[in-house]
């Protein structure tokens, strides 16, 4: 048995079997591994009286390996001893020929796999503690507004209680009907109040309650609204005016909107506090949204005319806890949050050096680098033998990016949303697409005038028009001329929609 | 897997540090740090588990006691002699190992023990002769002597 010697000078158990499956040699490491001295070792015929398994039948697992006298090796399984069944192990076994016999390796991965569970374990955690932080923040926001919000909730309340008092008034009154057009009228103004008063508690409630990982195609303005809506009686009450300077463009964004919105609720507040605690005169609060074609970036700057931020505070600004304002009205959390919340939209939040006031600048990928990048698979292509297919979606409106971006995610398509045709034909320029469905209607140019572009700089594959049925000559028209594989008439449906691009690439065939 | 615990001790030149529980990756040495002295006396009578990430944690705890410093190693049993023999940096150049526990068996009662030698009891890597406490025979030694030895090599 000298020639297998050589087995205890490795760092795994190992053994020897005949062909019948006894025990005929074990190294130095094995009574290591099994905690059995020697002399009990060699006492033992088979493995099965050392070892066992729950997850793999080991005599069946040894039975097959020598019919067919070849290598093999087991899953990972739990492997626990016979005479300390509270030892488990995970292993993974590899069986080899040798000189007529087989040699089993034991590889321990018990440490890896504890540690792999610990690390998942705590990653859960961590996961956990900053949802919790995130929602803090959202409280504490809300907390510091609810003056601010009770004001808000108040006034609609005040007009719709007088109305409702005029209403009685006028059902007083012997003929009632006389005064028909001032009951609705009244009646009119306390509906509007009591919308404008559910409208203020849906925001609270979705800026708390919406689900925390979903991004969707957000019209930027409409966001800086809603999050300026916040804040504006606040500021309003300090003599702040708060100004919104935008683009003639819409701006889209790929975002989390009420993350987003965090962010800008929270910048747009401390600029408040700042302007307030330092009694500025005629405090402004501007706010800019523009793109950076060169950068590739949509940028939002928000920026005010308050005392700016001292100079040691600069350097660790987004840390946890660092704060301007006194004891109880502020976590310090807030900028350190904004940071992580742009951080998973894979932009950047920066303090912009200015001579006056505070200057901060949020950075966002243009929407099609970033729907383009943010599907992993379709950047490594290693997640499907198939790869899968980019589809470029090309219309002004959101809402219709965000349906067929659910329709076509689902069907295991990379969705690729743009709302300006330029930055489209750009886009087309860098990467490939299998398929684009363009609007027709655009403000600043025609889906065909959008179809005959991206021809020009070299797109062959198929492209629909996505309109409404008075369309149908023009997309008749230009079928032919440039290529249009179909037509998507809106309203639609999700069958018309699929139906649609499944046929529309297979037509092409690998055309693209 | 109970965690590891610490207890430590400084009188007049030397660290005595008692080592209770798990060394694995949650064993942090980090309260040993900046304690050295002349001598550093571990005793590991109570270690009942240690694991490679353990191990890790412990060769990388070592590095940070200045080589002038002697460090000894006592009543360590089976586990953490089968490490000094098998891993490079358990046990570092210049310690000394002063006792340990072995296995031994006695045949007439069919019972085995974990005997504590001290380390100059054993000449040529071969074990001792030691007596049953119960029917004082003579016990078998119950591993590979060449192996369980071989730390002495590096001693």
């Amino acid at each position: 048995m000298s020639g297998f010697a050589i087995l205890d000078q490795i760092f795994d158990a190992a053994m020897v079997l005949n062909q019948k499956g006894e025990i005929t040699y074990f190294n130095n490491q094995s009574s290591i591994f099994f905690k059995m001295p020697p002399r009990l070792l060699k006492q033992k015929k088979h493995l099965n009286q050392i070892c066992e398994s729950r997850d793999l039948d080991l005599d069946q697992w040894l039975t097959s390996a020598f019919l067919s006298f070849d290598v093999l090796i087991s899953p990972e399984i739990k492997l626990h001893l016979v005479h300390e069944p509270d030892t488990e192990y995970s292993v993974i076994l590899k069986l080899i020929p040798i000189e007529g016999n087989f040699a089993v390796y034991f590889q321990d991965k018990t440490v890896e796999n504890t540690l792999h569970n610990k690390y998942r374990d705590q990653m859960e955690e961590l996961k956990k503690t900053h949802h919790q932080i995130l929602q803090a923040d959202k409280l504490s926001t809300l907390g510091e507004l609810t003056a601010t919000i009770s004001h808000e909730i108040n006034n609609p309340l005040t007009i719709a209680a007088g109305h409702s008092e005029i209403i009685k008034d006028y059902l007083k009154m012997k003929d009632p009907l006389a005064k028909l057009p001032q009951l609705q009228n009244a009646n009119t103004v306390v509906l509007d109040s009591l919308e404008r008063v559910n409208q203020i508690i849906r925001n609270m409630k979705d800026f708390l309650h919406k689900s925390e990982d979903e991004k969707e195609y957000c019209d930027l303005e409409a966001l800086l609204n809603n999050a300026t809506e916040w804040i504006r009686p606040a500021a309003k009450k300090a003599n702040i005016e708060i100004k919104i300077e935008k683009q003639a463009q819409k701006v889209v964004a790929l975002a989390n909107r009420i993350k987003l919105e965090q962010v800008l609720i929270n910048l747009i507040k401390n600029s408040v506090d700042a302007l307030k605690d330092s009694n500025t005169q005629e405090g402004q609060i501007k706010i800019i949204l523009s793109k950076s074609e060169s950068l590739q970036q949509t940028i939002i700057d928000v920026i005010d005319n308050g005392p700016g931020m001292p100079a040691e505070m600069k350097k660790n600004l987004f840390k946890p806890f660092m704060t301007t304002k006194d004891a109880g009205r502020g976590t310090g959390l807030g900028l350190s949050i904004c940071a992580k919340i742009i951080e998973t939209h894979r932009g950047k939040i920066e303090l912009v050096e200015s001579e006056k006031g505070c200057h901060f600048r949020i950075r966002l990928p243009l929407i099609e680098v970033y729907s383009y990048t943010r599907n992993d698979r379709s950047m490594s292509g290693t997640a499907k033998k198939t790869k899968q297919k980019r589809v470029l979606v090309l219309d002004n409106e959101v809402q219709i990016l965000n349906v067929l971006d659910a329709f076509l995610k689902d069907e295991d398509y990379v969705f690729i949303g743009s709302t300006v045709p330029q930055d489209a034909l750009d886009f087309l320029t860098k990467a490939s697409v299998e398929l684009i469905i363009t609007d027709f209607s655009m403000p600043e140019m025609t889906g065909a005038q959008f179809a005959e572009e991206a021809r020009r700089i070299g797109y062959t594959g198929p492209l629909l028009y996505m309109t409404s049925a008075k369309f149908i000559e023009q997309y008749n028209k230009d079928k032919k001329e440039l290529e249009i594989s179909g037509l998507i008439i809106k309203p639609f449906n999700r069958e018309e929609v699929m139906t649609t691009v499944n046929l529309a690439l297979k037509s092409h065939g690998g055309k693209a | 897997m109970k965690r590891l615990t610490i207890n430590k001790q400084i009188l007049q030149d030397e660290l005595n540090v008692e080592l209770i529980g798990s060394i694995d990756e949650d064993a942090d040495f980090k309260e040993l740090q900046g304690l050295q002295q002349k001598t550093v006396n571990f005793d590991f009578k109570q270690v009942n588990m240690i694991n490679s990430c353990g191990i890790r944690e412990w060769i990388k705890f070592l590095e940070t006691f200045p080589q002038r410093n002697t460090v000894v190693y006592n009543n360590c049993p089976q586990i953490i002699i089968e490490q000094i023999n098998m891993v490079h940096g358990f046990f570092r150049k210049g310690a000394v190992i002063n006792s340990f526990y072995a296995p031994y068996f006695c045949e007439s009662c069919n019972k085995e023990q974990k005997v504590h030698l001290q380390t100059d009891q054993i000449k040529n890597k071969k074990a001792p002769k030691v007596e049953c406490p119960t029917c004082k025979a003579a016990m078998d030694f119950d591993a590979i002597e060449a192996q369980y030895f071989n730390f002495l090599g590096k001693v």
